[in-house]
């Protein structure tokens, strides 16, 4: 077994920050080492920032890749032929999606860590799940598939029932609806849903009485930000449609499925054990408690995505210490980092 | 606004009866008083007067004498009324000189800033008021052009000034341009479009230099490159990447001592940090610890598509003339041997591309702008017999 491998045993949210350096560092360290010496790419880029790949458990001092460059370019540690699935991203903040090469082995360690996160929030217990999507997007096509796709795969094993309610031009499914509320009457359900795509359903649907149901988003605030609809907003119009106590925001990305932090009771995201979040100064760079956020995990096998520079800014809130009773960092999400549109005469080639 | 537009209006014949060495004296003293040293060069008597002379046929006196040119006619212009500017937001001074051209062809104006730059072109208005001169009163001069702010999606009183303009001049990247000129106007009206347009720059292989690189470093900063005279890409006969180190270090030393970068978004630093990864890659980057300037030398060919925000991509020279379109405004050329360069020149403009100032300069605005004499576009000319 592996040291990543031997992370991934432990649960997500027991341990204080020395405990869990004792797994996570050599975990971190072994990554690192097999990417270098597995992508020329990733290589050059730790070679550019200084990096003598020598790590000496510091991880404020690993080097980062910035998560845009999976939309430029083809990133990977292993041999094709190991790639069985890429997953496509969303592709908000551009034109081009990032690509993101799976292999088995990254696929299963994503799949493992995914169920330990999300099962330490809504229990073991298999859930029925009533999914704002179509059934199509959990499809792949020729081994790709959306980073939508992806996430509701992910969910799949804690499902004791799937049922997709809207139709492949993401409208309703009113018949659907009825007939699957009539059948669970009674028995607890999980909405699950991308952020943007379950608020335009919802908004607009007649209130569904469905007590000890939860309900868990992914996949941004960007779509709803830009049209103004806060977190309050959404939290307030999703849980009176849905009449659901618990609201759970995943934050996470397609340049680092499976390891996603989840809001606790407190409101705050957590960092599990199998990963790491750093804050970095927009200005400098310099690790600091508010600013672009940095995910670090061993998980990713076949690409060199286990310290990515994401274009969101974050704050950490604490360590070890959340009323939650949960262990590590946690931290929000403040917003997406912008860039202000160019207002000058100058001109692009597009 | 209709207030506005009708007291502009009632001050033309008060502008018009005004004798241009007046007006010229006056901006003149005007451009004393503003701190640019650009803006004061630009504004100095000899300047303007060889800018009008150089427009209208060789004699600025023409706006205000019926002047007789080669065919023994007798010529005058007249101005042709209320100038509307649309000015651009980080290019703050392009704007005034389109202002300054206005007012010298004797024009009122409406200047539509938008709201980052509404306050410092008050500010700019409030010198105007405190200027006399023997001939002009400063307080009256000031009411030939007023300074409103519009926010670029109020498509009512945006097209409300745009039917009452003579003249549209528009500034601005390529969503702006476009939405200006479906606003409705006169069909009299005169338009003038500045941008969106993309800037280069050619070095041989004499002049790949550290004087050439502290030229360029200067074009690069100044406007932080959202001008359309600024440079994107540099083309090197030569060693191009040796260049591109060079100007590295220049763009340093202008960072550090001359013109410091301003503030830069969270969102633009990360793609500067993406573009610096990925030509790490592919190519070889010399950058600053910060996002403060990038030099990102690669052997692809053509010209990079352009980042802003002071990242510049150094290239070997490649044949250009099929580069160019009437997207390409302005290339610096540091070349020797005269008749070479202007053969050069002519080859390479034929397609595109309006100036080919000496590098250090490519920002500096002069006329002809955009392959135009603007002046001459903001008057009329009459003509009669003697």
């Amino acid at each position: 077994m592996d040291r990543t491998d031997l992370l991934l045993e432990q649960q997500p949210f027991n341990l204080e920050k020395k405990e869990k350096d004792k797994y996570f560092v050599p975990a971190i360290t072994e990554a690192i080492n097999f990417h270098y010496n597995h992508s020329i790419e990733f290589r050059k880029i730790c070679d550019s920032k200084g990096w003598n790949n020598t790590f000496n458990s510091d991880i404020e001092k690993l080097p980062f890749i910035s998560v845009n460059l999976f939309k430029k370019m083809k990133l990977i540690s292993v041999k094709d032929e190991d790639i069985v699935t890429v997953v496509k991203s969303s592709a908000t903040t551009g034109n081009n999606p990032s690509m993101i090469y799976l292999d088995e082995l990254t696929r299963k360690r994503q799949v493992k860590c995914l169920n330990s996160i999300v099962s330490s929030f809504i229990g073991n217990q298999r859930i029925n799940l009533i999914v704002f999507d179509t059934e199509n997007t959990i499809k792949s096509n020729e081994h790709s598939l959306s980073s939508r796709g992806s996430a509701i795969r992910g969910m799949l094993p804690f499902a004791k029932s799937v049922t997709f309610i809207l139709d492949d031009d993401l409208h309703l499914k009113t018949r659907a609806l009825e007939e699957i509320l009539i059948k669970l009457k009674g028995q607890p359900v999980c909405f699950f849903g991308f952020t943007w795509l379950l608020y335009k359903i919802v908004k607009d649907i007649s209130p569904i009485n469905f007590p000890e149901s939860v309900i868990l988003h992914i996949g941004g605030w960007k779509k709803l930000s830009d049209i103004s609809v806060s977190k309050d907003v959404f939290n307030k119009t999703v849980s009176s449609s849905l009449a659901s106590v618990k609201i759970y925001d995943i934050y996470g990305m397609t340049e680092q499925l499976g390891t996603v932090y989840i809001d606790c009771e407190q409101g705050y995201k957590h960092v599990p054990n199998y990963s790491d979040v750093i804050m970095r100064d927009v200005g400098t760079l310099e690790s600091t408690s508010e600013g672009f956020i940095q995910l670090i995990s061993p998980v990713p096998h076949s690409y060199p995505g286990i310290s990515l520079l994401t274009d969101d800014i974050g704050k950490i809130i604490g360590e070890d210490d959340c009323l939650c009773g949960r262990k590590g960092k946690y931290f929000i999400f403040k917003e997406r980092a912008k860039n202000a549109e160019l207002k000058g005469c100058g001109d692009t080639l597009k | 606004m209709n207030q506005i537009i009708q007291d502009l209006k009632n001050k033309r014949e008060y502008i018009h009866a005004l004798k241009i060495d007046d007006i010229l004296d006056y901006l003149d003293a005007v451009g004393k008083s503003i701190e640019e040293k650009e803006v004061k060069n630009f504004m100095s008597k000899d300047n303007l007067k060889m800018m009008l002379d150089l427009a209208l046929r060789g004699s600025y006196k023409i706006l205000d004498d019926f002047i007789e040119l080669k065919d023994g006619r007798l010529y005058h212009v007249q101005p042709r009324g209320l100038a509307v500017h649309w000015v651009a937001g980080n290019v703050k001074t392009l704007g005034l000189y389109s202002l300054i051209q206005a007012m010298i062809t004797k024009n009122v104006s409406l200047v539509r800033a938008p709201y980052s730059y509404y306050q410092e072109l008050k500010k700019l208005a409030e010198v105007f008021e405190r200027v006399d001169t023997s001939a002009i009163k400063g307080k009256e001069f000031a009411q030939t052009f007023a300074i409103v702010s519009i926010d670029s999606k109020d498509k009512q009183r945006n097209e409300e000034i745009s039917k009452a303009a003579d003249i549209r001049i528009a500034w601005g990247g390529k969503e702006a341009i476009e939405a200006i000129m479906h606003y409705k106007k006169d069909v009299f009206c005169e338009d003038i479009v500045y941008g969106p347009k993309y800037s280069y720059a050619i070095v041989d292989k004499k002049n790949a230099t550290i004087e050439s690189a502290r030229k360029i470093a200067f074009d690069i900063s100044t406007f932080d490159q959202t001008a359309c005279s600024s440079p994107h890409t540099i083309f090197v006969d030569g060693n191009a990447l040796e260049f591109a180190q060079i100007l590295s270090k220049e763009l340093d030393k202008v960072n550090r001592l001359m013109i410091p970068k301003g503030f830069t978004d969270p969102g633009k630093k990360l793609e500067i940090l993406t573009l610096r990864e990925e030509y790490t890659i592919t190519g070889t980057v010399f950058a600053s610890k910060n996002t403060d300037w990038t030099v990102i030398y690669s052997d692809e060919k053509g010209l990079a598509d352009p980042c802003f925000s002071r990242v510049i991509f150094v290239r070997s020279l490649d044949n250009l003339k099929h580069l160019n379109s009437r997207h390409q405004q302005t290339v610096g050329i540091a070349m020797e041997n005269n008749i070479k360069r202007t053969q050069f020149i002519d080859d390479m403009t034929l397609f595109g591309v309006d100036r080919c100032p000496k590098l250090g300069s490519m920002t500096l605005f002069d006329s002809p702008w955009d392959g135009m004499f603007a002046i001459d576009r903001m008057v009329r000319w009459v003509v009669t017999w003697k």
